[in-house]
Order: C-alpha cells, then sequence, then structure tokens
C-alpha cells in the first residue's frame, strides 16, 4: 500500500480534519482505503451562499442522507452557513437536531436567507449537556423553552437574532451556569425591551446596540467580569444600571446617552480603556488601577472627560488620544486644571496623539501635557499631513518646554 | 528554567542530548520523566524513531520550548509583540516543513504520534493537507502515489451518493 494510506484511521481523518469539509468528502472517491474516512471527522462545515436550487437540493439530500449515520463518536464542531432560501427551515432543524444529538461541542449559525425568523433551533439544543459553544448569526428564532439547562456552555454570540419574546434572553441566560463569553449583537432587532445581563460567571462581555433600535434600558450585573464592551447608539435619554465589577482588566465604551454615572462608577476597577461618551460624569471616581486611556476626542466635552478623567486616574502609565470612525464631534473648549493632576507629575510615560490637527485648542492640550508630565518618556503625534502644516506644528510643539528632560519628541505624518 | 539535560536514542543507535523543556514537549518523554523512569546518566530508547527523524524532532522541540506553558509569564506582552512572535513561528514553521519530502513528513508524523507531541502531529496533518487542497482527486492520487482500486461503476456510484463534494 502507499505510504499515505498506511496511515492509522485516526492520522488520516487528523489529516482530512484539516481541510473543509466538502474537500474532505471529495476524498472518498481516492480509493476503498478513503471511502468512508471522511464520515468519522470530529468537525462539519455546510456551507451554502449564493447556489442554485439544485445545489441547495444536492447537499440536502446529502444530509438527509449521511448526518444520520456519520460515525464520529462525538461531533466536536457544527457549523451551518446559509444564504440561500432553497432549503426548508424543518430540514434545517432535523440536521442541527442529529449535530446536537452526538455530544455537539461547539455550534454554529449563520442563516441570511428567506424566510425570515426560521424556526431551525430544535429544543434539544437548550438542554445540550455537551455543548460548550453556541454562536447564532441572522434573523433565526430563539424560542427558550422552560425547564432546560445547558450547563457545559461558556461561549454564547447572538447576532441580530429573533427573540421570540422579551424575557427569552434573561430566560437564556439564566439556564447557563458556566457562561464565561457573551456577546449580543442587536442590529435588526426591532424590539429589544429591557436588555438584562446578569451572570456570576461571567467574564466576557460585548454588547451592540443599533440607534434603531427600541429599547428600554440596560440592566448588567457580572461582578467577574474580566473584559467589557458596550456600543450603544441610541440618543434617547434610557437607564443604564449597572453593577460593580471589581475584576476589570479591559473596557471598550462607546456611548452617547447621558445616564452614565452608574456605568462609570462601575467600570473603575479596569486597567485599560478605550472610551467615547458624549456626556461627563459627574461623581468623582477613582480609577486607581488605569495605566492605559485611550480616548476619543470626537465630542463637544471630551476635554472635560479628559481632565475628570486625569483627575481620577493618579496611575495612569499610557495616554491616547484619537478619532474614532463615524464620530464628528469637536472639542469646544479647554478648561486647564488649576492644579496638574497627579498622574501627569508621577506616572505618565507615554502620550500618544492620532490624527492631530494642530488647532489652538488641541495644541494647549498637548503643549499643557508636554509641560507637566515629568516623567514622560515619548510623546508621539500623528498628523494627516494634508490638513496641516507639519512644519508649523513641529516647531510649535519640539520648541515648547518640556517638563521631562528625557521625553522624546516624535512626529508621523499620515497621509 | 531549569536547563536539565537528558539523552534521547534513537532506534539505529544515535544519541541526542536534549534539555528536559524541550523533551516535555513529548506526553511520553514528559510522563516518563514524572514518574522518574529517567535515569540521569542512561538515555531513553526511543525503538520506533530513526536518528534523521529524531533530529528532526528535537529541531521543532527547540524552537517551541518556551510557548504552550508560559504564557502567564508573556501577560504583559502587546498584541502586536504577541503577532510578531506567532509569525515568526509560523515563518519558522512554513520553513522546516517546505524543507522536506513527502516521505519524510510520513515518519516525522509517526515520530511525532508514538512520541505523542499533539502541535506537531498538527503541523505535519496541516502541511499534508495542503498537499490535498485545491486539487482533483486524480491529482491527489497521483502525488501520494495512491492506487485507485474502485471500478469505474464503483467509483462513479461514490461520486453520485457525495454529489455534493464534487459539485
Amino acid at each position: 500500500m502507499d505510504r499515505i494510506s498506511g496511515l492509522s484511521d485516526d492520522l488520516l481523518v487528523k489529516i482530512l480534519s484539516f481541510l473543509p469539509t466538502k474537500v474532505a468528502v471529495s476524498t472518498s472517491v481516492l480509493s476503498k482505503r478513503w471511502d468512508c474516512l471522511w464520515m468519522w471527522l470530529p468537525k462539519l462545515e455546510f456551507i451554502s451562499l449564493h447556489c442554485s436550487q439544485s445545489q441547495c437540493e444536492t447537499l440536502r439530500g446529502f444530509l438527509e442522507r449521511n448526518l444520520p449515520l456519520h460515525r464520529a463518536p462525538a461531533i466536536e464542531s457544527f457549523r451551518l452557513n446559509i444564504a440561500d432560501s432553497h432549503f426548508n427551515p424543518e430540514d434545517i432543524k432535523m440536521w442541527v437536531l442529529v449535530a446536537v444529538s452526538r455530544y455537539l461541542c461547539d455550534l454554529e449559525i449563520t442563516y441570511g436567507a428567506y424566510p425570515f425568523k426560521p424556526n431551525i433551533l430544535p429544543s434539544s439544543l437548550y438542554s445540550c449537556q455537551s455543548l460548550v459553544t453556541l454562536k447564532l448569526d441572522g434573523k433565526i428564532l430563539l424560542d427558550v423553552p422552560r425547564m432546560v439547562s445547558l450547563s457545559s456552555l461558556k461561549t454564547l454570540q447572538l447576532r441580530q437574532v429573533e427573540y421570540s419574546d422579551e424575557e427569552s434572553l434573561m430566560r437564556l441566560l439564566s439556564i447557563c451556569p458556566l457562561l464565561e463569553n457573551l456577546l449580543l449583537d442587536f442590529r435588526e432587532v426591532v424590539k429589544m425591551g429591557m436588555i438584562i445581563v446578569m451572570v456570576p460567571s461571567l467574564q466576557s462581555l460585548s454588547i451592540y446596540i443599533p440607534y434603531d433600535g427600541s429599547f428600554e434600558g440596560l440592566v448588567i450585573d457580572t461582578p467577574s467580569l474580566k473584559y467589557f464592551k458596550l456600543e450603544d447608539n441610541i440618543a434617547e435619554p434610557h437607564s443604564c444600571l449597572v453593577e460593580n465589577m471589581p475584576k476589570l482588566v479591559e473596557a471598550y465604551v462607546d456611548v452617547i446617552f447621558t445616564d452614565i454615572e452608574s456605568l462609570f462608577g462601575s467600570i473603575s476597577s479596569v486597567k485599560r480603556l478605550t472610551l467615547y461618551s458624549e456626556a461627563v460624569y459627574v461623581g468623582e471616581f477613582v480609577f486607581d488601577k488605569l495605566e492605559y486611556l485611550k480616548l476619543c476626542i470626537c465630542t463637544d466635552y471630551a476635554s472635560n472627560l479628559l481632565v475628570k478623567l486625569l483627575q481620577g486616574s493618579p496611575n495612569l502609565r499610557e495616554l491616547v488620544l484619537f478619532e474614532m470612525d463615524n464620530k464628528y464631534g469637536d472639542m469646544v473648549c479647554w478648561n486647564q486644571p488649576s492644579i496638574v493632576p497627579e498622574c501627569i507629575v508621577s506616572s505618565l510615560q507615554t502620550f500618544e496623539w492620532l490624527g492631530y490637527l494642530g488647532r489652538p485648542l488641541e495644541r494647549d492640550i498637548a503643549v499643557y501635557i508636554l509641560k507637566n508630565a515629568c516623567c514622560l518618556k515619548t510623546a508621539t503625534i500623528t498628523s494627516d499631513d494634508s490638513y496641516i502644516q507639519p512644519l508649523q506644528m513641529i516647531k510649535e510643539l519640539s520648541l515648547s518646554s518640556r517638563a521631562s528632560t528625557s521625553c522624546q519628541l516624535i512626529f508621523i505624518e499620515e497621509s | 528554567m531549569s536547563s536539565n539535560m537528558i539523552m534521547l536514542k534513537s532506534s539505529d543507535g544515535a544519541s541526542f542530548e536534549i534539555e528536559e523543556a524541550a523533551a516535555r514537549k513529548s506526553k511520553i518523554i514528559a510522563n516518563m520523566i514524572e514518574v522518574e523512569c529517567v535515569d540521569e546518566d542512561k538515555a531513553i530508547p526511543l525503538q520506533n524513531v530513526t536518528g534523521n527523524i529524531l533530529a528532526l524532532v528535537i529541531e521543532y522541540c527547540n524552537k517551541h520550548i518556551v510557548d504552550d506553558d508560559d504564557d502567564v509569564a508573556t501577560e504583559e506582552a502587546s498584541e502586536e509583540e504577541e503577532e510578531a512572535k506567532k509569525k515568526k513561528v509560523d515563518d519558522w514553521e512554513a520553513e522546516f516543513m517546505n524543507s522536506m519530502s513527502l516521505e519524510t513528513m510520513f515518519e516525522l508524523l509517526l515520530a511525532a504520534n508514538y512520541l505523542n507531541i499533539k502541535s506537531l502531529i498538527d503541523l505535519v496533518c496541516q502541511t499534508i493537507a495542503n498537499n490535498i487542497k485545491d486539487k482533483t482527486p486524480e491529482e491527489v492520487r497521483k502525488i501520494f502515489s495512491i492506487e485507485n482500486d474502485f471500478t469505474p461503476e464503483e467509483e462513479e456510484e461514490i461520486r453520485k451518493e457525495n454529489a455534493w463534494a464534487f459539485g
């Protein structure tokens, strides 16, 4: 026998597992040795994008015949990506049902076809004890039965899914006692009601709320959280109640609503923060672990927010000012703090400005930081040379006094 | 990091000295060390691995001595540094695999399997899979000298049954 066919079944299946399922299945024709090997594949992926009706029919026939006969004792991963409208939701549901019955670990379904809101998730999915990862993308109906449990689920991603009622999400979260990673993207979700995330085990949470959704408010109670990302594009006043996150390491916050006190008060343990907020918080919060701050300056009151954060972050080491895509505001004023914030005097080592335009107000901020930051090692100014005269800018900044004599000033031009 | 050295002996009698940390990439050798069957003065005999293949295995293990288990130490490293490091390893692996014949690849795969070095099994399987990808069955048969033992009727039947994969 040839060398490759002489390998053990395990190794051959391992080799096949590095191929797309479709290619792996096509090896069935190589020789008798290869005929059934693919049926032991632990990971299966079926994609139907821009396929004709007859191609879809071929896939349907293949799955209908082979999936129930699949030989792998456990299916590690089952991925469906369907963008063609030639499938009957009942068929899709049956495939998921078969996969779920095989000790399924990871299920990923992307659905972008008609009919909308198909009911393709069998109720047994919600009590699949082996399931570790569930990723759903598209207008898939999520109808969580009662008295079920996903006792192994650690990662849940829901993008654009259709919740059968306002309690569906909460019900789903309540049956996942080990959940660690949660992503909720409410794009295309018309009615969200109250978004309530109360998961004691959660370590990573990302929420995206589009500008056009109707929703009442946000309640987050996740005491173990380490990573938090919130993009909330709804400007209308709405409630935002966030409980303390004492273990938070990294946060990305992009919000335009005004009720931000609870949010800022609860993320104050954070080490690294990337922030866009149109409002400025009032409370005297101390971010005593904050080492890295990246602040978007495209809002009216960004400079006030900057001062507030500098005053509240005694250990800040790195400050980045930048412009976020799709944000068009401009700072209106710079009220230089009368007492230089502690971090500027004693801890700030790196200062970076991305998209510096050299306007008087920006120059004042840059000069203020250079003048007062005693421990600064590098200051990097990146600017677009189509907007400003680089020589003029370099002259202004490099001639301004610097508190740190060893500070390196770097100018980068982007065109 | 401990710099304990251990000796490995190939099936054809060649001896190799390797750092214990590198040798531990092999679950089999790691287990031997755990249960203290490794005599400091004696080489571990590896009956299923020839010297030229063992040299490749050791080259691989030495290159991967710091990854996997040492993630804690590099927690402070930035994403870019991580990426750069990963790219360096990827480039090295590509070069490493690129330099060997299919025949050597199979030997290496069997050795990695015998020594239970998961990441090396994955690397070789991935490389072999790359030789199958984007090829027609006829081309794959040719590359690996696989003899087609189907009758034309049998082959036609499989192509029909699995028509989705050939569409």
